[in-house]
């Protein structure tokens, strides 16, 4: 069976792709990756193809350009399988907020795929491609990475170009990859990295080989066990997995150091201001205006067309157009950046970003890398936590630090809790030092038995 | 603790609108969310400078070279647009446009005459 019949296959139960192209309609190239298959989470643009982000607000919308990550990938020689579903632009931690459906986690079709990037997760774990391409805003690679038992990767802050990734907090999201191996994880962030002037944020810095980080020793590497990580609230299994982890670590020749990394409380809190905050921002311009969904005024009682002004053409169209909770995050945007609020919450949060960014810094002189759980439980049940927001929230616990400091983050499966659930354990590394965790993560990656969910 | 008044006020701001029920609903969701995020009020951040530029350690390049060069046509730019005609957006007349003064005052009021 061929990849994309792969995709077919699955996805009337499993609803991971938006679209799957079938005849690949991209001309393919000779290159270093002319045998990778991607799927590309639908919030990246693909010149022609629909860019739905997962709203209703864009269901019509056709990509004018190509995402540079995307096209790197083209260019190298993929071939482009399909777009994945996501929760309404990339707000969410369970694939529950897509404006086309939920999508299943294939281990246990009764539960969540982890969210925002569930459709490229399970892509990857089902093998419809080799790699799928997510994003990470707050953990939207690494939690449905551990959900789905695939290597999840959020590279540094600046490694990859945000061009074509439509935004929802401009300095935290970051683009990655989904994949069964580390080899094409390493393969694929080889071509898409590297500075790109159609993003000032992209970072000036060598692009390393990191899949030759796979063969590197990891001897004598000090690994950092924050203590913060290991509190109340982790299923045993999970605790267990990631002890395993660090004793093969220990096994290899690694030093294990115990770490502390003081503001790891704040966190969620820090980072709900700052993202809702600069998602306000950015969803100002679906406006209904130049692109996107604009509602159409209610006929008048009596007959005759109804009259409106502009401004009621914003609210309507923005009000009809987006989902639930992208609405309660533009809302606590709003509020926390309106005057009066603006120093109490924004700039406060700015200030715990150093804070936070600031405890990572110090760790990284006691330690070359840190490894803790991707997330507290296994896959939860689909509707579990949707009635209750800030459950859902402290879900992103031990990812969202990794975003609000910039550092590079993976998730690797470490195998399967007792019900036969995947468990997820994380590697953090200092800034652009990816070479470190594709060496770690081949020394605890654990072989999932992915025959039982093909 | 925010008020269903308020929160209205913010939706006039961020260009949206709510059922009452919807209205009540998020006014206790916001409060919860808000209750949760106070915590940080808990740090002394008063040394501490905002971080706003994420790789301070990085060489930046944020500016390119000033010079014309290709960009979108206008039969592209369109291309998406709900309504167009001549090589304009089509939009609504601006009639019965609405002014939320009291917006102004209640929220940004103060804050403006700081600025100014």
């Amino acid at each position: 069976m061929t990849q994309f019949e792969t995709a077919q296959k699955h996805n009337a139960e499993l609803n991971a792709f938006l679209e799957i192209f079938d005849e690949n309609p991209f001309p393919s190239h000779e290159g270093p990756l002319s045998n990778m298959t991607v799927a590309v989470k639908d919030v990246l643009a693909l010149k022609d193809a629909r860019l739905t982000c997962g709203s209703k607000f864009l269901e019509n919308f056709h990509s004018l350009y190509t995402a540079t990550c995307v096209e790197r990938l083209i260019g190298a020689g993929a071939r482009i399988v399909g777009k994945t579903n996501m929760d309404e632009f990339a707000m969410g931690s369970s694939n529950e907020n897509s404006a086309y459906g939920l999508v299943k986690n294939p281990w246990d079709k009764t539960r969540v795929p982890g969210g925002s990037s569930g459709g490229s997760a399970v892509a990857a774990a089902i093998g419809a491609c080799n790699v799928a391409l997510g994003t990470d805003t707050g953990g939207s690679i690494r939690q449905p990475a551990a959900f789905c038992g695939v290597v999840g990767h959020k590279p540094t802050y600046g490694r990859i170009s945000r061009y074509g990734l439509t935004a929802f907090a401009s300095s935290f999201d970051t683009v990655g990859t989904f994949s069964r191996t580390l080899e094409d994880a390493a393969k694929s962030l080889e071509v898409m990295s590297g500075f790109d002037e159609m993003d000032s944020t992209s970072a000036k810095i060598d692009v390393p080989k990191f899949s030759q980080a796979l063969s590197r020793s990891v001897k004598g590497l000090r690994i950092g066990i924050p203590k913060e990580y290991f509190g109340e609230g982790i299923e045993p299994d999970v605790r267990k997995l990631i002890e395993d982890a660090k004793k093969k670590l220990q096994a290899k020749g690694c030093e294990i150091v115990d770490i502390s990394l003081p503001h790891t409380k704040y966190c969620v809190a820090d980072y709900y201001i700052l993202t809702t905050a600069e998602a306000s921002s950015n969803l100002a311009r679906f406006d209904g205006i130049r692109y996107g969904r604009r509602a159409i005024p209610p006929p008048l009682e009596g007959g005759g067309k109804g009259v409106v002004s502009l401004e009621d053409t914003y609210r309507h169209s923005r009000s009809e157009g987006f989902g639930r909770e992208v609405k309660r995050r533009i809302m606590l945007g709003t509020y926390v950046l309106s005057a009066g609020y603006y120093d109490a919450y924004y700039k406060r949060a700015q200030k715990v970003r150093r804070l936070i960014t600031q405890d990572f810094i110090a760790a990284f002189e006691k330690c070359d890398a840190l490894l803790t759980p991707t997330t507290p439980t296994t896959a939860f049940k689909i509707g579990e936590k949707l009635s209750d927001p800030l459950a859902m929230y402290l879900n992103d616990i031990f990812t969202v630090s990794a975003n609000i400091a910039g550092v590079p983050a993976m998730s690797v499966p470490v195998g399967l809790d007792s019900t036969g659930l995947p468990v997820g354990a994380q590697l953090i590394a200092k800034h652009f030092d990816e070479e470190t965790l594709f060496a770690l993560g081949k020394e605890i990656m654990e072989q999932l038995p992915y025959s039982s969910i093909e | 603790m925010v008020t269903k008044i308020e929160v209205e006020k913010v939706a006039t701001l961020a260009k949206l609108e709510f059922s009452e029920s919807e209205l009540e609903a998020l006014t206790g969701e916001l409060n919860n969310v808000l209750g949760y995020i106070d915590q940080l009020t808990e740090l002394d951040v008063s040394s501490v400078a905002p971080l706003e530029n994420m790789n301070e350690a990085v060489e930046q390049s944020a500016l390119r070279k000033d010079e014309v060069r290709p960009s979108l046509k206008v039969t592209e730019a369109l291309k998406n647009a709900p309504k167009a005609a001549d090589n304009y957006f089509l939009v609504p007349k601006v009639l019965a446009q609405e002014v939320k003064t009291y917006v102004e005052q209640d929220i940004v009021g103060d804050e403006e005459e700081e600025l100014l």
